[in-house]
């Protein structure tokens, strides 16, 4: 039994700037069909009716969708729509077709009804003047669109735009078949209010008696921002879908609607919307498979990133770079300490001529106080004052040389203590790759996927 | 039960700072001297921009161009942690061209940006002191053209001196953008590291933001006062179908397709 999931929830950066959350998000359910929209409008002051239309998109797109699935229904085309060839082009292009022209129509009634402000205007800077001269009014309301029917034999998907759109089928595997409009890259997108709007739509039909699935999830871009990979959002996307397989769709719902202003916060900062519909029961079957492929992505995204904090380590010569930084520290250092012990040497030297000189005054040898007196007066000056001057002078330079051996040593223990850490932390990095390998490597040979 | 609000899955975006930098002859002496103190003493600084910056982390490229060009961090874009700066030699000519062929080549997600949403789009910083010596006609217009990498980054470029070629920096980063031209080497060193610190905080913020060039310029502008010069892009580069290198940059052209976040 398919249950419908839908959460939205104002951007943390939006609410910080005071902009408006653009997302809208709408589930319907009928006896024929169940249907979700997903729609994002434009973060860009120039286009400052986004909101209205996001919501309009996805109301316009939730009624034309009722309509064709009952337009399929009586004429019995579900074959034609399924039959993957020009019948499916023709009818899915005419749904868009009713969309863009309905939501074209909707907005340009509404700027009529209500011209621009004052302060709309102020914001629309770079495109004023087109506005002003009436071209492309549409733009104003620009949005993105995703939206989903899915029937009793088939799933309808169709976008225009980014936000991405999860397919699980009832095995676990995850698609997002809708093709990529490569178009939609960072912060640009195609939107409804391109002129190519119709041509641009993209779509996928599956054939749900082919195909079943258990779920399939649709959002806005602030969910795919928030996350480092496309695997990762996949493993966000399984424990969302594992949570309401045991506690049902509506408390999955209730989550939602408590976690995902912090998932902004913590994330992209952006408003976020999660539509979907799901089948708690066929997920509950795909929980071995959710769980494993859980814990290879994990893994692979833990290596991904290890290697890639490897290959930066790498990218500079910074090991060499402190290396090098080490030895010429260790050499200057070893310099400083053979000047210090020479310095000390020359000193002890001095420091014991004038030992023995005081001594052999206080034993008062008669041949040497003669002997020193003549020397005093050939060169005048008091000898034993003039050594210990030298004395003091060396006692000077061994101090100054003893503080740039130490300093030396300093710099030295410095450069060897940065050295060692990265090199030890270049190691440690070395030995968890090899280790997250081979603990992805168990994972997939218990997978049965080993490579 | 599974933990959603475990937030393990949630990472910072990765946002690379490239600097492509004249390495060529007329850079010799006290211009690359200035160039790398600045860039040694930015990279310090950056370190804690990054480290404080809650939705993005920073890498960095450089790119040195002279006779051909070379990637300094030929391995991809390095973390702030692991960047070292070794002092660049100047000498050789002036090929821009060759710079961009780099650029065109690494700018993928087969090269350095290998991740489907993990990378923020680039912020790149030219600086240069000269006119290009190569075809960089050619080359810019095939960027231009294939690479939206390049197309949709916030570009940036230092003209040094009064032989900066202005009209070349501007045709590369684009009609909307900014040319911003420096004489005195201390203006150089500051120049290098305000430009560097406000696009890399600007740069990080999440998408619904928009227009990060100007942002960018107002932020430089405000901190630079009389040491720079600006120049007004809009209004000194033709915007002509015909000239290779003045494809219109979709990021910032409204009435395309393709430009709306």
């Amino acid at each position: 039994m398919y249950k419908m999931i839908y959460a939205t929830t104002q951007g943390s950066d939006h609410i910080k700037h005071g902009i408006l959350c653009e997302d809208s998000g709408l589930v319907l359910e009928s006896e024929e069909c169940r249907i979700f929209a997903v729609a994002d409008g434009h973060g860009d002051s120039n286009c400052p009716r986004s909101q209205f239309g996001s919501n309009a998109a996805c109301r316009i797109a939730a009624g034309e969708m009722e309509a064709f699935c009952t337009e399929i229904h009586d004429h019995e085309w579900e074959a034609k729509l399924l039959s993957e060839d020009r019948d499916t082009e023709r009818l899915v292009r005419q749904l868009v077709t009713s969309i863009a022209a309905k939501w074209i129509k909707t907005v340009r009634e509404d700027l009529e009804t209500s011209p621009l402000t004052d302060e709309e205007k102020a914001g629309c800077t770079r495109y004023l003047e087109r506005y002003d001269r009436g071209e492309r009014l549409e733009h104003i309301y620009g949005t993105t669109l995703i939206a989903a029917l899915m029937t009793d034999s088939y799933l309808l998907l169709i976008q225009q735009g980014d936000g991405r759109c999860v397919v699980f089928d009832s095995n676990g595997a995850v698609s997002q078949p809708i093709p990529w409009d490569d178009r939609c890259f960072a912060n640009v997108t195609t939107s409804m209010c391109d002129e190519d709007v119709i041509q641009s739509f993209r779509y996928c039909v599956i054939d749900l008696k082919q195909n079943s699935i258990a779920a399939c999830l649709a959002g806005s871009d602030g969910v795919e921002d928030s996350f480092p990979s496309m695997d990762m959002m996949h493993v966000y996307y399984r424990n969302l879908l594992l949570y309401a397989s045991e506690n049902g769709a509506e408390a999955l719902n209730d989550h939602l609607a408590e976690t995902l202003p912090e998932f902004s916060r913590k994330g992209s900062g952006d408003d976020v919307t999660i539509c979907g519909i799901i089948d708690p029961e066929s997920i509950a079957g795909c929980k071995p498979a959710f769980e494993r492929d859980n814990t290879i992505v994990r893994q692979e995204s833990r290596l991904h990133d290890l290697r890639e904090r490897l290959t930066s380590m790498n990218g500079m010569g910074k090991l060499e770079a402190l290396k090098k930084r080490f030895e010429e520290a260790s050499e200057t250092a070893e310099e400083k300490e053979r000047l210090l012990q020479e310095a000390t040497r020359k000193l002890e030297e001095y420091h014991d001529d004038l030992q023995q000189m005081e001594q052999d005054e206080a034993d008062g040898l008669e041949k040497l106080l003669i002997w020193n007196r003549l020397i005093d007066s050939i060169f005048p000056g008091n000898r034993k004052a003039a050594l210990e001057k030298k004395v003091d002078e060396l006692k000077e330079r061994q101090e100054l040389a003893e503080q740039q051996a130490e300093q030396s040593q300093e710099e030295m223990a410095h450069a060897e203590a940065e050295y060692r850490e990265y090199l030890a932390k270049q190691e440690d990095l070395e030995k968890e790759i090899e280790a997250a390998q081979a603990e992805l490597d168990g994972l997939r040979e218990e997978d049965g996927n080993a490579p | 039960m599974p933990d959603i609000r475990e937030q393990e899955t949630i990472a910072r975006k990765l946002l690379p700072i490239i600097y492509v930098l004249d390495t060529s002859g007329s850079m010799a002496g006290d211009r690359i001297a200035a160039v790398n103190t600045a860039m040694s003493e930015t990279m310090e600084v950056l370190k804690d921009v990054s480290n404080n910056n809650p939705t993005a982390e920073l890498k960095i490229g450089v790119l040195q161009f002279a006779s051909g060009a070379k990637w300094i961090t030929s391995n991809g874009f390095v973390y702030m942690d692991d960047f070292y700066w070794n002092d660049l030699k100047a000498g050789g000519l002036t090929d821009l061209g060759s710079a961009l062929d780099e650029l065109q080549s690494k700018l993928s997600r087969s090269a350095f940006l290998n991740s489907d949403v993990g990378y923020k789009v680039p912020v790149i910083i030219f600086m240069s002191d000269g006119g290009p010596t190569d075809d960089y006609e050619k080359a810019l217009k095939k960027i231009n053209e294939t690479n939206k990498w390049f197309r949709a980054s916030t570009k940036i470029a230092i003209a040094v001196g009064d032989e900066a070629n202005v009209d070349v920096l501007q045709k590369i980063v684009g009609n909307q953008e900014a040319v911003i031209r420096v004489d005195d080497l201390e203006s150089l060193k500051k120049l290098i590291r305000v430009v560097s610190v406000t696009a890399s905080m600007i740069g990080s913020r999440s998408r619904t933001d928009s227009n990060s060039t100007g942002d960018i310029m107002d932020g430089v502008k405000g901190q630079m006062g009389d040491d720079i010069q600006t120049v007004d892009t809009s209004t000194t580069v033709p915007d002509t179908g015909d000239d290779p290198g003045n494809t219109p940059d979709d990021s910032d052209d409204p009435w395309g397709n393709a430009d709306w976040d």
